[in-house]
């Protein structure tokens, strides 16, 4: 168990509406190991986005952690106080959040920005080769404003930009460069988690592309967890060792990315597979049938009987719960043998 | 006889006033026809800043060339008279990238539907218009009594988008401009919008222009595509032949980007370390020259015309040079189904 950097237990997020309460996050548990690059993938509204934020507790009212554990490192992440976490963010997860690169200050210069997050942390250091020594308490006493601007530029050279980028205004620079500029910062302080929340959703294939392998590359060197979310199957693909996939708040299939591609066990992350269109011979043009049901008023039995091709009666009336079928291999559906009959 | 709508020789240049010192060519010496008859779907491929964008809104008259013009059956668009701008109006539809900035969350999404409607007198009763919007719901495959009374927040992207396919089937349209129609949805819902847009050419007889920068998509739906580059065709003809055997290394470098479900074929890394500097934008020069792997001398002396690779395709790079080159208002003469017609 000590292997695993991170652990999710049960961890159940609701938002309290007057309707009744939105099960966003439903008794979801999963393990990352150090250094793993882990994809959540799901519809809009499946509760990835919610699942994300709850390991960094930053779930806002209505939204509340109803239940649960979140362990880092052995560090229950759930019995910080407010402070602790706040230390914690950034220092130990970060966030590189969707369309983060519009969240950098318009006014203040790229240095000053990547700064601010290392002196609130009070990255301390001792001289010398500052960069290369961290610590996230106080007893080496604050870095030095020359150490501190060449941590800066360092960075930025990590993620593939100019030093120069350093004295530049975000105006200055294009989106896959801002991007950029938020992966540095994300790894300022040598988080153990990186959490990506759709990086790239909003640049060209070709950017996309750069930023992504940036975004390996520095994870790689600093051996970060990457948990990156996102609905673009083709970028699991090329990006993440092991895909979680999420329907209605849970859970339903959890393998290996070969083998997901290969054989999806879960019927919904065939449809989800087989929904991206493919740049070698042309498709029907099908997306998955029906809606995402709604998480005020939930279907009985399997959330996604009423959408799945093989439903029979036992899934109305009966959930299954996620359980390993195969090594590394786990799946919530009655009707894996069924299907998959060559088991 | 005249194409519904073309552009001819159409440059765009934003700011550059007087004084200032920035200007930026969106678009440059660009000419495209499109034909109602026999309906087509042709795609406009690019990225950020390849002018696809501009190209869409001269095309819609929402933006008006720095030079050259915009005909609509023959007739400038900025002289037509009262009468046929209602007509054009109708006849050329847009469906805009954000499904959730075109409702009026104050409105029912019914309010989109009955609007051209009212606007264009499409129906003389309640039960007549009632009629019609359901047929077309029907016709995107969505179901009235589940869609009409809601409020926009009520459904998700795709429904939204689907909507707008709807109220342009509406009308009845001869073209549909689609300006990154499913780029804001989720990847399981677009192939349902895409479909629905291909019904419309396959059914109704609709033109399609579709515009975005998605390789992916554009090849599942399109016949034709054109491939922009900082504002100039870089490729352009068949979509089998240029997303399968790209000659552009612009091009190349887009499908090696492509992310594909196939964690054992990896995106084309190796193109990386070029493809970072940006576009060239001067029009003495290829555009591409600072990205391109095969850059020759010539490349940047002058911008190379487009050359005719194969009966359905041309290429804007001189590594093609051997091949006759055309000049830019011809583009549409080697697109399928325009030639075929001709010799037909």
């Amino acid at each position: 168990m000590t292997s695993h950097n991170l652990q999710v237990r049960n961890l159940r997020v609701y938002y309290h509406t007057p309707r009744g309460a939105v099960k966003a996050v439903d008794d979801v548990s999963f393990n990352l190991k150090a250094g793993e690059r882990f994809g959540l993938v799901g519809e809009s509204g499946s509760g990835k986005t919610t699942l994300v934020m709850a390991l960094l507790r930053m779930i806002k009212p209505p939204g509340q952690i109803e239940s649960g554990q979140v362990w880092l490192d052995g560090q229950d992440v759930m019995a910080l106080s407010e402070e602790e976490m706040r230390q914690l963010r950034l220092a130990g997860i970060a966030l590189v959040a969707q369309g983060s690169m519009n969240s950098l200050n318009p006014v203040t210069r790229i240095k000053r920005q990547l700064i601010d997050g290392m002196k609130d942390h009070a990255f301390a250091s001792t001289e010398g080769t500052a960069h290369e020594r961290h610590g996230r308490n106080d007893k080496g006493g604050k870095m030095s404003r020359r150490a501190l601007d060449a941590h800066a530029r360092d960075l930025l050279t990590r993620v593939g930009l100019e030093p120069q980028v350093a004295a530049m205004y975000p105006h200055e620079l294009s989106g896959g460069m801002k991007q950029r500029v938020c992966i540095a910062m994300a790894i300022s302080l040598r988080p153990k988690l990186i959490i990506a929340d759709e990086p790239t959703s909003a640049l060209d294939v070709v950017v996309q592309m750069q930023v992504m392998e940036t975004l390996r590359r520095v994870q790689e060197e600093v051996g970060a967890a990457v948990i990156l979310v996102g609905h673009d199957m083709g970028l699991m693909a090329q990006f993440v060792e092991r895909v979680g996939v999420m329907y209605a708040g849970k859970l339903v299939e959890v393998s290996p990315v070969r083998d997901i591609f290969r054989r999806p066990l879960h019927p919904y992350a065939q449809l989800l597979i087989d929904s991206v269109p493919s740049l070698e011979e042309k498709d029907d043009l099908e997306g998955i049938p029906g809606l995402p049901p709604s998480l005020l008023e939930r279907p009985s039995g399997c959330l996604f009987h009423p959408r799945c091709p093989h439903a029979t009666a036992a899934c109305a009336a009966q959930e299954q719960a996620l359980q390993e079928v195969q090594p590394n291999r786990w799946v919530a559906c009655h009707l894996v043998e069924s299907i998959h009959k060559n088991f | 006889m005249s194409a519904l709508l073309e552009v001819q020789h159409i440059t765009k240049i934003f700011g550059g006033g007087l004084f200032s010192r920035s200007r930026t060519v969106a678009l440059e010496n660009f000419s495209l026809a499109i034909d109602s008859e026999p309906p087509s779907i042709t795609a406009v491929v690019g990225e950020s800043g390849s002018g696809k964008t501009t190209l869409a809104r001269i095309l819609l008259g929402l933006e008006t060339p720095t030079e050259g013009q915009v005909l609509y059956q023959g007739k400038n668009l900025r002289a037509l008279s009262d009468a046929e701008w209602h007509t054009f109006r109708r006849d050329v539809q847009v469906i805009f990238q954000d499904p959730f900035e075109v409702y009026n969350p104050f409105y029912k999404v019914d309010h989109v539907l009955t609007t051209p409607i009212a606007k264009f007198g499409l129906a003389k009763s309640r039960q007549e218009r009632q009629a019609l919007i359901e047929e077309v719901l029907h016709a995107v495959g969505l179901r009235p009594e589940n869609t009409l009374g809601r409020r926009p927040h009520q459904l998700s992207g795709g429904q939204r988008q689907r909507i707008m396919v709807a109220r342009a089937l509406l009308l009845r349209p001869r073209l549909i401009v689609a300006d990154e129609p499913v780029s804001m949805i989720d990847a399981s819902l677009r192939a349902t919008v895409l479909g629905n847009l291909r019904q419309l050419n396959e059914e109704f007889g609709i033109s399609v222009l579709y515009i975005t920068h998605d390789l992916t998509t554009a090849y599942q739906i399109s016949e034709n595509i054109i491939v922009m580059y900082a504002g100039s065709v870089a490729e352009a003809g068949d979509v089998d032949l240029v997303v399968q055997r790209p000659q552009h290394p612009y091009t190349q470098l887009l499908i090696g980007s492509v992310p594909q479900p196939d964690p054992d074929r990896r995106w084309n890394i190796e193109a990386m370390a070029a493809s970072s500097a940006l576009p060239t934008r001067e029009n003495t020069c290829c555009k591409f020259v600072k990205r391109c792997p095969h850059a020759m001398p010539k490349c940047a002396e002058s911008a190379p015309p487009l050359f005719q690779t194969d009966q359905h395709r041309l290429a804007a790079c001189y590594l093609h040079e051997e091949s006759p080159s055309i000049s830019a208002e011809d583009m549409v003469s080697v697109f399928v189904g325009r030639g075929d017609n001709a010799r037909a």
